[in-house]
């Protein structure tokens, strides 16, 4: 569903194109009305573009907890560790602090 | 008398002693190390990372396997009596369970998980430098 502009926004500028003066009130509606339809028309061409260029979310970038950080360092230095040792070893601690 | 020889005794003269040209004993080893050797030597970086020692206490912090650290310390009370005691850190989703013995368990929180994360930070750089003999900005993994 596409947003439109506010009713409120098209009533003033409806009047400021009739030639009535505005009141200060109808001023400040219109110039919130022209507010409402730029971001209105940016929202759409902002839209455009992601579709145009949406990423997958697979290829996307995953921002990680300082948790998670830690636990990717941990996973590679234990790959660094069994690159390492000799291939017959068998990881001894891990059954013993079980 | 080999080629090799004959050419270092040309460069630097005497070749009876050549033991300076081997490589150091531990680099040399690796390849042939058992997992329980890699991680003294992971530790022995380990239990510098927080600090001094305190004289007569025994510590020991190493990463037990992909998602786990331990902490060891042990001293000797005024009575002479081993006091020890080990804490084990596991990583669960994004959060770090501290278990202690006597069944005691809690999720680390505030400062002590971020001297946590430091120290696991700091413990990936430096071991995989000093054990692994690998850069760890070069070989960050990508998440």
């Amino acid at each position: 569903m596409s947003e439109q502009p506010s009713q409120a926004s098209q009533s003033s500028y409806n009047r400021s194109m009739n030639g009535t003066p505005l009141s200060d009130r109808d001023e400040l509606y219109f110039r919130m009305a022209s507010e409402d339809s730029k971001s209105y028309e940016t929202l759409q061409a902002q839209r455009q573009v992601e579709q145009t260029y949406a990423v997958p979310a697979a290829e996307r970038e995953v921002v990680k907890s300082p948790v998670a950080e830690a636990h990717d360092l941990l996973i590679h230095l234990h790959q660094a560790r069994v690159e390492s040792m000799r291939p017959e070893d068998t990881p001894f601690l891990r059954d013993k602090a079980a | 008398m080999s080629v090799l020889k004959k050419a270092l005794t040309l460069l630097v003269g005497n070749t009876d002693d050549l033991s300076y040209l081997r490589l150091p004993k531990g680099r040399h080893e690796l390849g042939k190390m058992s997992e329980r050797e890699l991680i003294q030597r992971e530790s022995r970086i380990g239990r510098e990372l927080f600090g001094p020692i305190p004289k007569g206490h025994q510590r020991e912090f190493f990463c037990l396997d992909d998602s786990t650290c331990i902490w060891y310390e042990s001293y000797k009370d005024g009575t002479g009596k081993e006091i020890s005691s080990t804490t084990r850190y596991e990583i669960q989703g994004d959060k770090v369970l501290k278990a202690q013995e006597g069944a005691r368990y809690s999720y680390l929180e505030g400062k002590e998980l971020e001297n946590l994360l430091l120290a696991i930070k700091l413990y990936y750089e430096r071991v995989m430098r000093g054990v692994y003999g690998k850069d760890p900005k070069a070989s960050q993994p990508r998440v």
